[in-house]
């Protein structure tokens, strides 16, 4: 499952980044492989919005299908 | 400072309640783990001259540091992106010491035009202030690491502690001093707390302790700006700093506040996911376009406008300006006519820039700053990215758009902030020719409320939508590569800070005036002369196929060209002065050509600075091909519809 599918408001851990380039992105906002993320919006055609450690991001949907995440709970 | 007092906020002026003390630290030329590293400047350093430049993350207050520290007035908001260049100052009562205000950036490998920026000041500088913020301390770090890994000497200052206690996190500011090995200050700087200390402790700034298992600097910067090798670094450093942040900062709960988050801060995050909510977030966007309508288009434009350019200014002060010219000017001389006929330099200048511009601008910017400071920008970028994404942009230029609509020239500049050279060739080319600025806005809101109101307003945006979506998808498809996809941190919302939108309005309202006045000035002097001359004529009749023929205007229009040819606003203005000889058609038709024209003279040369006169001259061309093609079927349109 990835940040495009998963349902909204679940936590989830990230499992893998497939690219390169949006690795690099996410470790710059503190974010990598194991970290826990809740998606809070994907507004149609649009980004998702993740919270995890009191940040929110808007990543673009071109970025979401290399986020591969795996499903906890509902937050 | 102990463990216990060292995350409250401190208090003005004090810091946080110690007295002032000497530096706490030993040099040390060991790296590891504890007290600060390298060689401390002493005390002594304020009497030599010396740079201190600060650095951060995008949105983390350095811009309000940076105003305390120097008095500057540097532009301060609530969304990443504020700061695009350098802005410079000197210390608050040592005037050796020389400050420098970077733009934010997540980290230091230019990836983006204002890293490559960021790092030559930072470069060039002594000592850098890294800022960074309590809420998002996690994420701010790793460009505080790297600065640690880079070899700056470093004093890191943790702003927005008040936000963290909102939000339920706690710090432990000694903890993390420990660990970084250079000296840290906590503090609030829109509430000037803690700024003090860290002037006191500025000398204390040394470099630190660096990612274990990464090279030297001199061999670790190159490392980091090639693309092929910074991934394994950058993986090293967050790694190390993932290590030892639960000794910084409690786990909070990842999809909320922290587990003491205050009913504000809930009430606040409850508010900003409503924005991004697809239903809600357009209702919002509605309730924000009808409420600046409202306050613009009809307060101020109607009833403000109407008092300041009708009651005061055309029955009281221009009277009195026209008596007095006419006392070493006879009425219908030369002089006379330039300084107070038609298009007089006197008259005519006072009426628009003080009775119709001055009013519009100051209320545009007072709403636009409400805007920018509660963090609502951030979010709106988040709904539109869809839209902007098929024009080849992304939702971080709705910032420069929105920009735009206050005056197109500092947007221009703040495009900048966009990652790619041609996600910037689009936005400029949309900017110059699609979004007007509050003056002219201003002005067509006058002009809307007097041929049919809100319908009119429709209309008006209806054309102006369509010409920004067809350009925008035009140049999408016919410019090489492809646009780099949204990457935005959204800031918490905010009260706005009054002080903060007061000052800005001012200074922004105020700085649009002295750019506009000497511009309205020489178009008034150009169309005067014309007229005296009678050049005007002939360039009213030579223009006629234009202005009769294609667009279906009286041939005086050509006069209001002229004058947009200066300024946008100054040819509305003269179409406003028109307004009894015109139709609503052909009102509505003057305004949608008027706003696609060529963009004014400041804008111009920013455009061409900024991009180059290639690109400069292309967007000059496509704008008089596109405003009287657009000009021809709008009015076609509007006489086949009956408007």
């Amino acid at each position: 499952m990835t940040i495009e599918t998963i349902p909204l408001h679940t936590l989830c851990h990230i499992r893998a980044i497939t690219d390169p380039e949006v690795q690099l992105v996410l470790l710059r906002f503190g974010l990598g492989e194991g970290d826990a993320v809740v998606v809070t919006a994907r507004p149609h055609s649009g980004p998702a919005v993740l919270k995890a450690n009191q940040l929110e991001v808007a990543l673009g949907r071109q970025y979401l299908r290399f986020i591969e995440v795996e499903a906890r709970s509902f937050a | 400072m102990s463990r216990d007092t060292c995350c409250q906020i401190p208090s003005p002026g004090t810091a946080d309640g110690e007295p002032a003390v000497s530096p706490p630290f030993s040099c040390s030329p060991t790296k590891g783990i504890g007290p600060c590293q390298g060689t401390v400047l002493s005390t002594e350093g304020f009497t030599q001259p010396f740079q201190v430049a600060l650095a951060g993350n995008p949105n983390v207050g350095k811009s309000v540091v940076f105003n305390a520290l120097t008095g500057a007035r540097v532009d301060v908001s609530n969304f990443p992106g504020t700061t695009v260049g350098i802005a410079k100052g000197h210390l608050v009562g040592y005037p050796t010491v020389r400050l420098e205000d970077t733009p934010g950036v997540f980290g230091l490998s230019a990836l983006s035009e204002e890293e490559t920026v960021a790092e030559a000041a930072l470069t060039a500088a002594d000592i850098v202030i890294n800022v960074v913020s309590a809420p998002t301390l996690n994420r701010d770090l790793f460009l505080t690491q790297q600065l640690i890994d880079w070899g700056y000497r470093l004093l890191v200052v943790v702003n927005q502690l008040d936000e963290a206690q909102a939000s339920g996190v706690t710090l432990d500011l000694s903890a993390l001093e420990s660990r970084l090995g250079v000296p840290v200050v906590g503090c609030v700087a829109t509430k000037n707390q803690g700024l003090d200390r860290l002037i006191q402790r500025l000398p204390e700034a040394c470099t630190g302790t660096s990612t274990p298992d990464l090279p030297e600097a001199s061999a670790l910067r190159p490392m980091e700006l090639d693309p092929g090798h910074r991934l394994k670094t950058y993986a090293a450093r967050r790694y190390y700093i993932n290590q030892w942040i639960r000794q910084v900062m409690p786990p909070a709960s990842v999809g909320g506040q922290g587990t003491h988050a205050s009913l504000g801060a809930k009430l606040r995050q409850g508010t900003g996911q409503a924005l991004l909510h697809p239903l809600w977030g357009a209702l919002a966007l509605i309730v924000v376009l009808l409420t600046l309508y409202q306050v613009i288009g009809v307060w101020v434009a109607g009833d403000i406008v109407d008092f300041l350019e009708n009651d005061l200014l055309l029955k009281t002060l221009i009277p009195w300006m026209q008596q007095g010219i006419a006392l070493f000017a006879p009425v219908g001389s030369w002089l006379y006519i330039l300084l107070a006929g038609e298009f007089g330099l006197a008259t005519m200048t006072t009426q628009y820039l003080l009775g119709v511009m001055a009013p519009l601008v100051f209320g545009f910017y007072l709403y636009l700053s409400l805007l920018e400071d509660c963090g609502y920008l951030p979010r709106l970028a988040v709904l539109a990215d869809a839209a902007l994404t098929r024009v080849g942009l992304n939702g971080r230029a709705i910032i420069p758009m929105v920009l735009g609509l206050g005056c197109v020239t500092m947007a221009t500049i703040s495009t900048r902030v966009l990652t790619s050279q041609r996600e910037r060739t689009i936005a400029n080319a949309l900017l110059a020719i699609t979004i007007p600025c509050s003056a002219q806005l201003g002005v067509i809101m006058g002009m809307v409320a007097l041929i049919g109101g809100l319908k009119a307003w429709l209309v008006y945006m209806g054309f102006l939508v369509a010409v920004f979506a067809g350009l925008g998808s035009v140049l999408n498809a016919i410019l090489p590569g492809k646009s780099s996809g949204l990457v935005l941190d959204l800031p918490p919302l905010r009260w706005p800070q009054p002080t903060n939108v007061l000052k800005k309005t001012w200074q922004r309202g105020s700085g649009f005036l002295w750019e506009a006045a000497p511009l309205f000035l020489l178009g008034a002097a150009i169309v005067s002369i014309a007229q005296l001359s009678g050049l005007l004529e002939w360039v009213q009749t030579a223009l006629a196929p234009v202005t009769q023929t294609v667009l279906h205007l009286p041939k005086q229009a050509a006069s209001a060209f002229l004058m947009g040819m200066v300024r946008r606003d100054f040819g509305l203005a003269g179409f406003y002065q028109l307004q009894s000889h015109l139709t609503a058609t052909q009102l509505m038709t003057s305004m949608i050509v008027i706003t696609l024209f060529v963009p004014c003279i400041a804008s111009a040369t920013v455009l061409w600075k900024e991009r180059g006169w290639r690109e400069g001259a292309g967007v000059l061309t496509l704008s008089w091909l596109i405003a009287f093609g657009v000009g021809a079927v709008a009015t076609r349109l509007l006489e086949w519809t009956g408007f």
